[in-house]
This record gives structure tokens, C-alpha cells and sequence, in this order.
């Protein structure tokens, strides 16, 4: 079962480890990035931020996609984490168990617009947002568990 | 149930801050930035504090084990069952405090099981890097 997918450009950290692994009740995150999985240095830092007792799987966003559709994952309450929207609307778009998603924080850039303190968006971002919004999928906009959503 | 972190210098008020960036504001955690000022009493600063929590469960995190603030906070304990009082304050040690505040009915077990938690949270990473396990599976 997903609980949540968050699209947060530090993937995992601090901020992501404890309070909403733990505020969801997640029992797995998946990290689902492509550069990642051929990072050891990422995937270590990775490792680090993981809380204890949860498990962490790191996989391509094809790969994810595959494991998410296959029944593998559903015996977890599965926190997913993508890096960026594009990789949001990837998964979001070929797994239909995805109805919410969270944004968490994406970098500013030449070209994006800042819709609240930590998330900055393309145009291309809010388009593909648009699209996801249309098929009835919760956007919302929460750093920590505790802020009031904002919807998107 | 209230929490109270009190340290020399700002400390206190960093880690404050700190710990609404990871997991936001909460209502009943406090700090005690001692000394930081020449008026500073700490002796009524904790006795209002004391006053202020009227009986309910107190939770004071202080810095060092056996400095002036956790002597100072030690000093009560025999008149007031409802203080107790940790050193060592640390940020792992605080977001287990605060998040798993609710699963404990006794500030005592609360205590003990984050102490437990979190021990192990302060280590020598080059260390842990090299004893990295396997990526996992689903």
C-alpha cells in the first residue's frame, strides 16, 4: 500500500527520515531516482538518513514503476520519494494507486516560478501537475507533516 | 506533558529552532537559554518555570551532566515528582522525545525508551560507511 509520495529535491534527509516516516507510518521508503541507484555516494548518504527499523529500497524510476505494479510492494505501508515532478508524474502516471502527492521542496532555478518558501516550479512542472490534478490526484504543498496542506 | 531544554549560552534556542525545521512548532516544548545576559538568576528563572507547569509532567533536557543548569534542575526534584530531569540534549535524542511523546502514558517510559532509541545515534560515520550493508529489496 502507498502512503505517500513526495517529491523533495534532497530525496531523503533529515527532515524527510524522521517526521514523515514516522507521522505515516511508513514501514518502507522507496527511492525511486535514476541517479541514484548508480551513485554509491548518493545511495550511502541515503542509507545514513534512514531511520531504524524501516526498510529502504533505491530503484530506477522504470524499475520502480515495474515493482510497484508487479503486487511486490504491497504488503508495505510504502513512503515513495522522487527528486522532481517529472519523476512524480512518471510514476503517478503509470501507477493508479497513486491518488496524492506531496511537495515537499524543489530547488529554484533560471525559469521557475516560487510557489510557497521551498517549492519552485517550470512551467513544464505545472503542466504536468495540471494533468495529474485532472485525473483527480491530491497535489499538495507541506514541508512537514505538521504545516496545513496547501492545495496545488 | 511538557518539555523544557535548558542550556549555557544559546543552545537551547538553536536546537528550537532546529527542531521545527524537521518536524515543526509544538505547543508545550520550551527552552532555557542560561547566562546569556548579566541579570540572568538561574535559581528564579527555574522556580518560575516550576510554577508554570503547575504539577503537570516536566521534561527538562539540559546540556551537560552535572553543570550549573542540570544541578540547578537536580536541586528540585526531591519537593517535585513531577520534574525530571536528562543531560546530554541532542537533536536525534529531542525528535524521538517529541514524536513519540503520545505512545508513552509515563514521562519516565517515555524517557527510558528514547534514551534507548537514540544512544547509538552519536557515532564516528567514516566507520559506518565502511560497514555499509547491501542495498535491500523489496
Amino acid at each position: 500500500m502507498i502512503v505517500l509520495t513526495r517529491v523533495d529535491h534532497r530525496l531523503l534527509h533529515g527532515q524527510v527520515a524522521f517526521s514523515w516516516t514516522n507521522n505515516i507510518g511508513a514501514d518502507c521508503i522507496l527511492i525511486a531516482n535514476d541517479d541514484v541507484v548508480n551513485n554509491e555516494l548518493r545511495k550511502t548518504t541515503m542509507k545514513l538518513a534512514k531511520p531504524q527499523g524501516v526498510k529502504l529500497v533505491i530503484k530506477s524510476i522504470k524499475d520502480s514503476i515495474e515493482a510497484l505494479k508487479s503486487g511486490v510492494t504491497d504488503k508495505y505501508k510504502l513512503f515513495i520519494v522522487v527528486e522532481s515532478v517529472k519523476d512524480a508524474y512518471l510514476l503517478a502516471n503509470e501507477v493508479e494507486e497513486i491518488k496524492q502527492i506531496n511537495l515537499g521542496g524543489t530547488k529554484a532555478a533560471d525559469g521557475t516560478r516560487n510557489i510557497s518558501k521551498a517549492v519552485n516550479l517550470f512551467p513544464e512542472d505545472e503542466t504536468m501537475l495540471n494533468q495529474l490534478k485532472n485525473k483527480n490526484i491530491e497535489i499538495e504543498i507541506r514541508q512537514v507533516p505538521t504545516d496545513s496542506k496547501i492545495i496545488f | 506533558m511538557k518539555f523544557l531544554m535548558a542550556t549555557h549560552g544559546n543552545f537551547a534556542k538553536g536546537i528550537k529552532e532546529s527542531i521545527e525545521l524537521v518536524l515543526g512548532k509544538f505547543q508545550n516544548l520550551n527552552e532555557l537559554s542560561c547566562y546569556t545576559n548579566k541579570e540572568f538568576d538561574l535559581e528564579k528563572e527555574i522556580e518560575k518555570i516550576i510554577n508554570g507547569v503547575n504539577g503537570e509532567e516536566l521534561i527538562v533536557v539540559t546540556d551537560i551532566y552535572g553543570g550549573s543548569v542540570n544541578n540547578g534542575f537536580l536541586q528540585k526534584l526531591e519537593n517535585h515528582k513531577n520534574i525530571h530531569v536528562v543531560s546530554g540534549l541532542n537533536l536525534p535524542l529531542m525528535i524521538e522525545l517529541l514524536s513519540e511523546q503520545d505512545s508513552y502514558t509515563t514521562a519516565r517510559e517515555l524517557i527510558m525508551k528514547s534514551l534507548e532509541n537514540t544512544k547509538d545515534e552519536i557515532k564516528y560515520c567514516n566507520l559506518e560507511i565502511d560497514k555499509m550493508v547491501e542495498d535491500e529489496e523489496f
